[in-house]
């Protein structure tokens, strides 16, 4: 349906809700499906039947069919109503990938039977027993880089009979972010960066070449040709081995990369840093008015990609 | 997807549920087919079969079709709609694939259920409708409920009807009935209702005798009369053709009654099986026609039309007949020839110049000293039977002596008619009501003596037994194995149950099945409402509207409750244990989770280790994944609190 902005930003604000959230009446809306309203005219036509032959065993089972339905409603309400997310954590990842949404629910003091949760096209369901919690894991798609909040979550049951679909749109303060689709880069080859083959223009500090695996250390490999990687194993000292070509311990630069335009850069960039963090290389990252040093692992490579996603829009 | 398949089978289950009180009515093909279609579809579900392609699903729907429209012809009624529904069922089931084409399985099935009441209205047949109800429900939570197991399904779709129940029976109260149809509707009940036929001939009433079936049911507001007086006049019989008694006088209405009523009336509500005839039985002479019927001139009631479905009437009757003026020379007519020995029997006492009185104490005085035998099997007659059964076998049942007598009186120039109806019946003290059988079925005379159209039952001087006992000490008894006195505490106790069974039937007949609009409208101004003005009508409404909101809300109540004991029971627990950890020298961090504390712990005391872990993992389990046993983590946790470490 296609709403006014400010109407939708209206709805959405009332959706807005702070983690942990219980389900209430506030939150919780409740409408008959499709095959509920079927249900509906079928009762009416029962109902125009028993008056018609005054039969009142027709009555009856109408009337008994039609409490049944409607009660069916309250089921629905309550199985909704008091159950808890008790957090909810949007996990990075890269533009075009799946990011993991990460939700912990609390039944509450009542069991919950089939309950679904959509997040955008994302959706899964669970049951729970009265007063145990869950993980529920989904995979929300992502499409920008950038701060990418959670957006609707839709979390509804049809249970019992599947005459009415009781339902609660949430807007948690859940904010994920989205790395840059980081574009392939088969290996540090040093043309995909700037310059015709200028050393030095790297900014290169310290050994220079290609990274080429590892080797038993020598003395008089120096203590920044250690690979702390494969010495953690225990079996005595390695350390990594360069062909010639790109240093090991690299700064990738936003002005020496070669693309063609502004978002082509991040991407290129964002592949550099994957590509460097999967080899164990240390690297480090300059941007316009941002210099990040050289370093590796897990957190520096989410360091640079942060601060890669979180480039403006446009130089 | 073992899932979809449980769920297939328990919808399938529900539905032969739903269908099995139709196996015996529909043809056998309807029975066969549905029962293949079920078979190809289990199939399809687990030993993957092929879904029959569309074309062949339409020409089996059209087959179906052709194959209702051969056998039922064009008279589309009741049977051929059932068994449409039916093959409908099979073929649906065939076609089924996703929750959606069983959810309109489901729904088919919840019709299903409801066109039983065309056929039958029984306490048990209601009762097994109310279980088919239950079994498509729990069917459908099923289908929405994600478990693997049917009995928690099975309980909500219980509490779910149960909690339904007071609203119905709100909205059956309160809901307004109609008078009459809101179209005319072609009736087809159950044809071939025992009961009598228009006429008497030797052997009709006999006929009856064997029958235990109710005819109708009293309710006397006042105490039961006694009952050798309890005559119910149903049809009375104007004209012999020397084989059959039967009606032939044009149509007559009753003089309109006297204003006032008697003080001797009777006043009681009778309610009747229906017998697809327009009569209406009555105690004696009723005063009053109740709405759809007339009172005719002989004063027995005529319904309006044929009584096809169980009616009540609140009816007023007299014992003592009024005077009514001298009958025609109908009343005395008689076939020409035949049966010339009674002719010749009327003819003495006339000339001995008898008085009518005498004349009937005459007749009566025959049969007494005669030698007559009332029993059921007179054995068979042919020609001039009066003369027959007066001179030559004199056995007979009730409709030879009625017979005999009518035919003597009038020989004898006195106006007579026989009158059937039924005599007598059963009080069940279980309900306070008076049911009368079949085997009650009786016939009598009725002469007009004195200015009066009299009674007179020759029965009653033959075998007066028969109108304080009923009929069965007539019934020939079978030799039995057991002894009297076994057999008759038997019989006592069958009654018994035979009397509290029809006791409950005769309540769901009158409460649930006879609710009309006459007896909402009584209902309504016993309570001092009267709905038809607008400040009633609103003060129904209210009164429904506050039922309604009180039920709801009740339910409301229930659902939104978090059980009470059960309110996070697992943290209950859980403090507990940490509780007594703390008193053992182990208080948890403010910050530590339950993995954290139980590594510490085992770290300091090893020797709690056994105890410890399996508590934590519980929990952890519990809270944190979503599975767990509850019951498992309180056994836990009460073992570890009776522990002394």
């Amino acid at each position: 349906m296609i709403l006014p902005r400010f109407i939708r930003n209206l709805i959405l604000a009332r959706q807005r809700a702070d983690l942990p959230v219980r389900l209430n009446r506030r939150s919780i809306y409740i409408l008959p499906t499709r095959a509920g309203t079927v249900f509906a005219f079928f009762l009416l036509a029962m109902l125009v039947a028993a008056i018609n032959y005054t039969n009142n065993l027709a009555f009856l089972l109408t009337f008994l069919l039609g409490s049944i339905s409607v009660l069916s409603a309250i089921h629905a309400y309550a199985n909704l109503a008091g159950l808890e997310v008790e957090s909810g954590r949007l996990f990075p990842a890269f533009c075009g990938d799946d990011a993991r949404l990460q939700l912990f629910f609390r039944a509450g003091g009542r069991e919950r039977r089939k309950i679904t949760v959509k997040a955008g096209p994302a959706e899964d369901e669970f049951s729970l027993p009265a007063s145990a919690g869950r993980e529920l894991d989904l995979n929300v798609p992502t499409f920008r880089r950038g701060l990418m909040p959670l957006g609707q979550l839709v979390i509804a049951t049809r249970y019992p009979l599947g005459l009415f679909r009781a339902w609660s749109p949430l807007v948690l303060p859940v904010t994920g972010l989205v790395y840059p689709r980081p574009l392939a880069v088969d290996s540090l080859d040093r043309h995909h960066f700037a310059g015709q083959g200028e050393e030095g223009a790297l900014g290169a500090i310290g050994q220079s070449g290609e990274f080429g695996g590892v080797r038993p250390y020598r003395p008089e490999d120096g203590m920044s040709r250690i690979s702390w990687k494969a010495s953690a194993r225990g079996a005595g000292l390695f350390a990594k081995e360069f062909r010639a070509g790109i240093a090991a311990n690299v700064v990738f630069d936003w002005d020496e990369v070669r693309a063609r335009d502004y978002e082509e850069r991040i991407g290129m960039l964002a592949g550099l840093v994957r590509e460097a963090e999967r080899v164990g290389l240390s690297y480090g990252l300059r941007l316009p008015g941002l210099m990040i040093e050289p370093a590796s692992g897990a957190s520096q490579a989410h360091r640079c990609l942060e601060a890669l996603a979180l480039l403006p829009e446009k130089a | 997807m073992i899932h979809d398949k449980r769920r297939f089978s328990v919808t399938l289950i529900a539905l032969a549920v739903a269908f099995a009180p139709h196996l015996p009515r529909v043809p056998g093909f309807v029975g066969g087919f549905v029962g293949l279609a079920w078979g190809y579809a289990l199939g399809m579900q687990y030993r993957g079969w092929p879904v029959p392609p569309r074309w062949l699903r339409a020409m089996l729907a059209l087959g179906c079709l052709a194959l209702v429209i051969f056998t039922y012809g064009r008279s589309f009624g009741r049977d051929a709609g059932v068994a449409l529904l039916s093959l409908m069922l099979g073929l649906k089931a065939v076609e089924s694939k996703s929750v959606r084409d069983m959810l309109a399985l489901l729904f088919l099935a919840y019709f299903v259920v409801v066109t039983n009441v065309l056929y039958s209205q029984t306490l048990v047949m209601s009762g097994y409708m109310l279980f088919s109800v239950l079994a498509v429900t729990a069917a459908l939570v099923h289908l929405h409920s994600g478990e693997s197991g049917i009995l928690p399904d099975l309980r909500r779709g219980g509490v779910l009807m149960a909690q339904a129940l007071p609203l119905a029976l709100l909205l059956f109260v309160f809901f307004p009935r109609l008078q009459g149809a809101l179209w005319g509707m072609h009736d087809e009940r159950d044809e071939g209702v025992s009961g009598f036929s228009e006429t008497l001939e030797p052997g009709s009433v006999a006929n009856l005798s064997l029958s235990r079936a109710v005819a109708f049911r009293v309710d006397f507001p006042g105490p039961i009369p006694a009952r050798d007086s309890l005559y119910w006049r149903g049809l009375v019989l104007d004209s012999f053709d020397g084989l059959t008694w039967f009606k032939d006088l044009p149509f007559e209405f009753a003089e309109l009654p006297a204003a006032d009523l008697s003080p001797d009336s009777v006043s009681y509500a009778l309610t009747m099986e229906p017998h697809n005839r327009e009569w209406v039985f009555a105690l004696d002479l009723p005063i009053l026609a109740p709405r759809g019927t007339v009172l005719r001139s002989d004063q027995t009631l005529v319904s309006l039309r044929a009584v096809r479905s169980r009616a009540r009437y609140e009816l007023v009757s007299v014992q003592a007949p009024e005077p009514s003026p001298v009958p025609g020379p109908a009343w005395t007519a008689l076939p020409e020839k035949g049966n010339f020995q009674a002719r010749e029997l009327a003819a003495q006492w006339r000339e001995k110049g008898l008085s009518p009185r005498e004349t009937v104490q005459a007749v009566l005085g025959f049969f007494r000293d005669g030698g007559f035998v009332y029993t059921l099997r007179p054995g068979a007659m042919n020609e001039d039977i009066v003369d027959q059964f007066l001179f030559a076998t004199r056995q007979g049942y009730c409709e030879h002596y009625s017979s005999a007598m009518t035919f003597l009186l009038r020989a004898a120039k006195i106006p007579a008619r026989v009158v059937v109806g039924y005599q007598g019946g059963e009080e069940n003290p279980m309900g306070g009501y008076l049911i009368v059988r079949q085997s009650d079925a009786h016939a009598w005379v009725e002469a007009w003596i004195d200015g009066r159209w009299q009674r007179v039952d020759p029965t009653s001087v033959v075998a007066p037994q028969r109108l304080v006992t009923g009929v069965e000490s007539f019934v020939p008894q079978g030799q039995g194995v057991l002894p009297p006195e076994g057999l008759r505490i038997m019989r006592r106790v069958g009654r018994f149950f035979q009397l509290g069974w029809d006791a409950a039937n005769n309540s769901w007949n009158q409460w649930v099945l006879g609710f009309s609009h006459e007896r909402q409208r009584g209902l309504w101004e016993r309570l001092g409402v009267d709905p038809t003005t607008w400040a009633g009508a609103g003060k129904l409404a209210g009164v429904l509207a506050l039922g309604l909101c009180i039920v709801l809300g009740a339910v409301f109540g229930v659902m939104l409750r978090s059980r009470g004991g059960e309110r996070d029971q697992v943290a209950v627990l859980y403090g507990r244990f940490c509780r007594r950890l703390a008193r053992l020298g182990f208080p948890r961090g403010l910050a530590e989770g339950p993995l954290d504390y139980a590594r510490r712990i085992e770290r300091q005391s090893p020797g709690l280790k056994e105890v410890v872990r399996p508590i934590v993992d519980a929990y952890v389990a519990l809270r944190y994944d979503g599975r767990g046993d509850l019951a498992a983590f309180k056994r836990l946790v009460d073992e570890f609190m009776g522990r002394k470490i």
